[in-house]
């Protein structure tokens, strides 16, 4: 029984057993099955991912690699022997160039200074109209201008030398990313090594994944208790920048390794590395991120990579570890211990000697500037990035990389800024006013050429906000004045610039049935003023009188015909600057003033090319005779009284009495917004200044914007204003402060000047002082009664 | 009328050529209203009052900085080329060093009047006068570009005014060559 029990026992537990084993095995089976078909599964989702991956890595990687802001370019300098520029002027330039000082030239972007010569090494650029190459070349000076320039090495006189462009901005896109592209031929060599030397040692050796960096850097990190040590490789850092964001997960972990694989399965190690040093995140400006060793080297050394010494190169390198943690701009001392920690690898690594390593850790960082911007002139390429909207869509602009050569001139745009900033700081001092209360905005042109040479948006000229120069719309005052005068003078029949005009109490009845009554700034009423006197002096209720004689329309008409675009309201107050302008348009208008009645829109670009220097846009001069060159050589020649005797004579405390110059100050009500616009025989500068609140500025426009107008003017090259007489202008001599010009002996009472009329247009009972040539001994012309005849 | 008229520009070109002319001209009519409104220049008589100089350059090589000649050089050869663009923007280099150089003037006059743009050849052929001031050979080619401009434009009484300042220019540049000068 005991044996049945336990055949019994032993067979139920057989039986026991073979059901477990039964299920054990169904279960078995059907685990194995599905993890089988699990793995099947898995297998086949990861291949599809990789596959999937694979797919982005070569579409994005051979495709538009970046987007490329467009570079944008100031005018270069043009060197010719008899130029009016100076041996420090030069080296001033070569600075902002980021040209360095070395006796041999190793290299372009080198100079020298010996005697009274420069020796240069003129780095290569592509222009709009084709390739120039590096050079080497002595600039001699003679006094302060060049007298000679010669090649170093074939001896030959040199006519004409241009210097490679400054790098003036970007045009980049809303997200900020910033880079110049560079090729891995134009990076130093040592750039490259230490690069990888520091970064990823191994680089040469792995497949986008390095097991031993990854091992290395888990027992550091275990040891030290905390992350201390990346195990990324270049080609990982290169995927996470290019295709990933920044999030710390498993899988984005696990992705980048598959991704950093997959890259290095397609592409050599020389892509790979390339890319790597035109993607990497080296540094911030305000909203702009530096993206690429290209651009940093331009952001922290203002030169291009391959121009930069070891000490430079370590710098960069260095950075890469944590752009914000080793900035060295704000934190130099903790920048410069990892800078000199670089170098000694380089000198472990044989590509320094130890003199050198030495030499190079006993100099400072070298970085250029200050940072915080996002751009050096926001204000210009503000302008720049206006012009070219009409012709390039936004992505063209900040995503293929072009080229655009605009016509800012860093020594003119370097010298409205100093003396706006300066300037503005003595006048509040001079009033008691709290720094900071006063802003101004400048334009400059050069006036034949018609091209903006600088603008100045504000007194912080790297504040990329509101550009006042652009955008700031306000009252012009008596800078309206000249135009209400270019309409009379177009009139000669009726008016000259002797032309009597009323100077007593006026009431105008508005369309609301209110009275408007203009008054002289000084509130005195002098009976009768001439025409020019009336703009010297800047009088209002003659020039009211004036406008209303000549005709309202006619006075819209000279507007538009000077180049004004808005709509212009044709009331009596326009001719007192009733009309709301930004400098850039009033620049526009004065510009056509200074040329002598011919109009050309003002340009800040002269030519678009691609990235490989293609030309796509050339912004051809254009001109058009607004305005005949008599009446405006008329106008002309008061506004030069205007500097000489009348409201702006102050200017002539500072500069030089043989320059010419013509323009007009401007001063809205209650002194909120003072003006000058004004101009030499070659440059134009208007002046803006007052308050962003619009409250008064108490300045009017010779006690405020005259006065940074002429720090201007008198720091710029000028040529001396003296327009030719048109054929249709004949000039006689008056006394011009006499009123009544038809009694010579009116002529005693002061010196004849040579007042200019439209031929045959000077009124009969006129009588001109009879002057031998105008300031010389007074006598009777012998043929007085035969050009009596003919009048 | 016409007798009296050519005699005016006979007697003008006399006293011009003569040096009569030293001190500025004196009015020769009466007031009258000289056609502004319409941007023209004085119609009233078509002899230009200025005193010639015929030693002025005739040629850009005469009266223009190295650096200028460089580039017209460099500029002749991309015109040669027709290489259009670049040689405009040749032009317009050296129109930057030298901006009121009238040679540079006058032939970007000539650009525009070859690309059919004929109302800114008049206007930078005008220009150009504007800085050619006594200097007959630039003002005499600036004259032609206007009047094959005005042709261009179907303005007739423009191109007549163009036809007769040619005239009298070349008239007087032969007299003075007849003179030896």
């Amino acid at each position: 029984m005991a044996r049945k029990s336990a055949k019994k026992s032993t067979s139920a537990k057989s039986g026991q057993e073979s059901v477990f084993q039964r299920v054990f095995g169904t279960l078995w089976r059907g685990f194995l099955s599905i993890s089988i078909i699990a793995a099947c599964i898995g297998t086949l989702a990861v291949a599809g991912y990789a596959v999937y991956l694979d797919r982005i890595v070569r579409t994005q990687f051979e495709g538009v690699r970046w987007e490329l802001p467009a570079q944008v370019y100031a005018k270069p300098l043009e060197l010719y022997p008899g130029y009016s520029f100076s041996q420090k002027e030069l080296m001033n330039e070569l600075d902002r160039l980021g040209y360095r000082e070395d006796e041999l030239l190793r290299g372009a972007g080198a100079y020298h200074v010996k005697g009274s010569a420069i020796d240069m090494h003129i780095r290569g650029f592509g222009y709009w109209d084709g390739e120039q190459p590096s050079k080497r070349v002595r600039a001699h000076f003679s006094e302060s201008s060049v007298a000679t320039l010669t090649d170093l090495d074939s001896d030959d006189a040199v006519s004409l030398l241009r210097i490679d462009p400054l790098l003036i901005g970007s045009i980049y896109p809303s997200h900020g990313e910033d880079r110049v592209l560079v090729k891995l031929d134009e990076v130093p060599s040592m750039f490259s090594a230490g690069l990888i030397l520091i970064e990823d040692r191994r680089f040469l050796k792995h497949w986008g994944v390095d097991p031993v960096s990854i091992f290395r850097a888990f027992v550091v990190n275990m040891k030290a208790g905390r992350v201390v040590q990346g195990g990324s490789t270049l080609t990982q850092q290169l995927v996470k920048n290019f295709f990933l964001d920044n999030r710390r997960t498993m899988w984005r972990k696990v992705t980048e390794a598959m991704m950093a694989v997959l890259l290095e399965i397609h592409y050599d190690k020389r892509e790979i590395l390339e890319a790597y040093i035109n993607e990497v995140y080296v540094g911030q400006d305000g909203s702009r991120a530096i993206h690429g060793f290209g651009l940093g080297s331009y952001f922290y050394f203002k030169k291009p990579l391959k121009e930069l010494q070891p000490h430079e190169i370590a710098l960069m390198v260095a950075l890469v570890k944590g752009p914000s943690q080793y900035d060295p701009r704000r934190r130099p001392k903790i920048t410069k211990q990892r800078r000199d920690l670089v170098l000694d690898e380089f000198h472990k690594e044989g590509f320094i000697t130890t003199e050198e390593v030495e030499e190079y850790k006993s100099r400072g960082l070298g970085v250029v500037g200050k940072a915080g911007s996002t751009s050096q002139y926001p204000a210009f390429v503000d302008l720049v990035r206006r012009q070219l909207h009409g012709q390039y869509v936004d992505d063209d602009l900040t995503s293929e990389g072009l080229k655009v050569f605009t016509t800012l001139d860093p020594r003119i745009q370097a010298q409205a800024e100093k003396h706006i900033a300066d300037g503005l700081t003595e006048l509040e001092k001079s009033r008691g006013l709290k720094e900071g209360t006063l802003q101004a905005a400048a334009v400059v042109t050069s006036t034949d050429g018609a091209q903006v040479l600088a603008v100045v948006g504000g007194r912080n000229p790297r504040y990329a906000g509101f550009n006042r120069a652009l955008d700031a719309l306000r009252p012009i005052g008596s800078l309206a004045k000249p135009v209400s005068y270019l309409a009379a003078l177009r009139q000669p029949e009726r008016f000259n610039l002797l032309t009597l005009l009323e100077d007593e109490e006026l009431e105008l009845p508005q369309r609301d049935g209110s009275i408007w009554r203009p008054q002289n700034y000084d509130k005195r009423y002098r009976g009768e003023v001439s025409l020019h006197q009336s703009l010297e002096r800047s009088y209002n209720i003659p020039t009211v009188r004036l406008a209303l004689k000549t005709g309202l329309p006619n006075v819209v008409r000279t507007f538009e015909d000077l180049g004004f675009k808005r709509r212009v309201m044709a009331v009596p107050s326009l001719s007192l600057g009733a009309i709301d302008m930004a400098p850039l348009e009033v620049a526009q208008l004065y510009n056509t003033l200074a040329t002598g009645g011919y109009y050309s829109p003002l340009l800040s670009i002269n030519s678009v090319t691609t990235k490989d220097g293609e030309p796509l846009s050339h912004y051809q001069l254009e001109l058009k005779q607004a305005v005949p060159e008599g009446p405006v050589y008329l106008l002309n020649w008061a506004l030069q009284r205007v500097m000489r005797v009348g409201t702006a004579r102050s200017a002539y405390s500072q500069l030089p009495r043989t320059l010419n110059t013509a323009g007009k100050t401007g001063t809205t009500d209650d002194l909120r917004d003072s003006w000058f616009a004004g101009f030499s025989g070659s440059r134009l500068t208007v002046v803006w200044l007052g308050r962003d609140d619009n409250k008064p500025s108490k300045f009017s426009g010779s006690q405020g914007a005259l006065k940074l107008w002429t720090r201007i003017m008198k720091d710029i090259e000028n040529d001396s204003f003296s327009p030719p007489i048109p054929d249709d202008v004949e000039t006689f001599p008056f006394n011009p402060n006499d009123i009544e010009h038809d009694d010579d002996d009116a002529c005693d009472d002061g010196p004849a000047f040579p007042v200019p009329f439209i031929r045959g247009s000077m009124p009969e009972d006129y009588e001109p002082c009879d002057v031998d040539g105008f300031g010389g001994s007074r006598k009777r012309d012998p043929l007085d009664w035969f050009w009596k005849i003919f009048r | 009328m016409i007798n009296i008229k050519s005699l005016l520009i006979l007697f003008s070109a006399v006293c011009l050529l003569a040096g009569c002319a030293g001190r500025s001209a004196p009015p020769q009519q009466k007031p009258v209203t000289v056609g502004y409104e319409t941007g023209s220049v004085n119609r009233g008589s078509s002899a230009p009052r200025q005193n010639y100089r015929f030693d002025s350059p005739r040629k850009i090589e005469e009266g223009s900085s190295a650096a200028v000649v460089t580039l017209w050089r460099q500029y002749q050869l991309e015109a040669d080329a027709d290489k259009t663009q670049r040689a405009t923007a040749t032009l317009e280099r050296a129109l930057r060093i030298e901006p009121r150089n009238p040679f540079l003037w006058q032939q970007l006059a000539k650009i525009k009047l070859d690309q059919e743009q004929p109302r800114q050849a008049v206007a930078m052929a005008r220009k150009s006068n504007s800085l050619a001031v006594g200097n007959p050979y630039v003002q005499l080619g600036n004259w032609r570009i206007i009047h094959e401009a005005k042709d261009q434009l179907d303005d007739d009484s423009g191109a007549d005014f163009a036809e007769e300042r040619i005239e009298f220019l070349e008239e007087a540049i032969a007299r003075k060559g007849t003179r030896g000068g």
